[in-house]
């Protein structure tokens, strides 16, 4: 079986999304996968293309962008419903992880809809996804390996979706955050933003201001 | 001011099929524009505005001098299309990155005291059950993160724009 795991994060580096994809290759054993970035900008070369059309299984991981997918990768995937009417495709199963700075894992539900009305257009079978909310803690936190912690359920939710893409079943959607209160999750959240502005030369005032 | 984003392939249609007031501001895809790169430099780097400075830098300001935001789409898997959705994308130095609780749900705070009200239209003509369901659903979610009020209408035929928007 051929796996082809999509990150579609336009963001080169600190990607959420990239790590998840890293997460998952492990639970894969023995199963043949492939890794294909589109980056913000990416121009895929003929090669690039083959290996989606000769997929088997597509999993896209990718981050919500104003409460869907983000427009690089919708060009992308509307080129690849184009490419799918004039092949024979229709084999192809799809599965999504899509996480979320918010911390609820459910915001995520209106992206996953889209890529599933998405392969419909296309012809390909729709077999389900991750929403994983407190993204930001995707990168924050090491440990991406283990059951426990805070990213514990983020662990379990690739492990049971790792487990059925091997079978191709259907997964139905699930939605997670992490093992962590919401208030600290939002205060840790704007404690990085002042830090990071302070460090661009800026007082965290400056996050306020008004153009 | 009204500010209108509209993904019609043809700049004639924008005059056929749009009532411009006074006070408008039309955004199309006249020029080039490049996606969000996700650096969140619009908010940490040059508060208030993006970093990549095309012609579509300054959305974050512009919805903060709106009283009506109207969004025309074709409607791609029930999400905006891809202009449009990389406009709404280049638009988030509007919000605040400070989280506030609304309906239970973590978003966004304001940065700006305005508060407009967002009348999207799709169109197509072979837009499905489940498409329309996706759609309304992006827009209100869209409501509720610039915290502001929304209609949306479908509709197959462009011409029947106008008539939407009366």
């Amino acid at each position: 079986m051929n796996i082809l795991l999509i990150n579609g994060s336009p963001k080169r580096k600190e990607s959420a999304s990239a790590r998840l994809l890293e997460g998952m290759i492990p639970l894969f054993h023995s199963n043949v996968t492939k890794t294909l970035s589109l980056f913000a900008g990416s121009v895929l070369s003929e090669r690039e293309w083959d290996a989606v059309m000769q997929a088997d299984v597509l999993v896209f991981f990718f981050p919500l962008y104003v409460d869907g997918i983000p427009s690089h990768l919708l060009y992308h995937m509307h080129t690849v419903q184009q490419m799918a009417a004039e092949r024979d495709m229709c084999t192809l199963s799809v599965y999504a992880v899509v996480n979320c700075g918010f911390f609820e894992g459910e915001q995520t539900r209106y992206a996953l809809q889209m890529v599933e009305n998405w392969c419909i257009r296309c012809g390909f079978s729709w077999k389900g996804g991750l929403g994983i909310g407190g993204g930001g803690m995707l990168t924050a936190v090491s440990n991406l390996s283990s059951h426990h912690g805070p990213l514990g359920p983020v662990f379990d939710g690739l492990y049971a979706l790792s487990d059925t893409i091997r079978e191709q079943e259907y997964f139905k959607n699930q939605f997670l955050s992490p093992a962590f209160p919401r208030l600290f999750y939002k205060l840790a959240a704007q404690s990085r933003w002042r830090s990071a502005i302070r460090k661009n030369g800026l007082s965290s005032r400056a996050l306020s201001r008004r153009m | 001011m009204i500010l209108i984003v509209h993904d019609f392939p043809q700049e004639s249609e924008e005059h056929r099929f749009l009532e411009k007031k006074q006070q408008t501001i039309v955004i199309s895809e006249k020029q080039p524009i490049r996606p969000c790169v996700g650096c969140f430099g619009c908010w940490v780097k040059t508060p208030g505005e993006c970093v990549i400075r095309d012609t579509y830098g300054d959305m974050g300001k512009l919805l903060s001098r709106c009283t009506e935001l109207w969004i025309i789409s074709r409607c791609v898997y029930g999400s905006y299309s891809p202009f449009i959705k990389n406009v709404i994308d280049r638009s988030i130095s509007y919000n605040h990155p400070d989280f506030v609780i609304r309906n239970d749900e973590m978003h966004h705070r304001r940065r700006y005291l305005n508060r407009f009200f967002l009348k999207v239209i799709f169109y197509g003509e072979d837009i499905s059950t489940a498409e329309r369901t996706t759609a309304k659903g992006l827009v209100q979610a869209n409501a509720l993160n610039f915290d502001c009020d929304a209609t949306v209408a479908f509709i197959s035929d462009k011409k029947k724009i106008k008539e939407v928007l009366a």
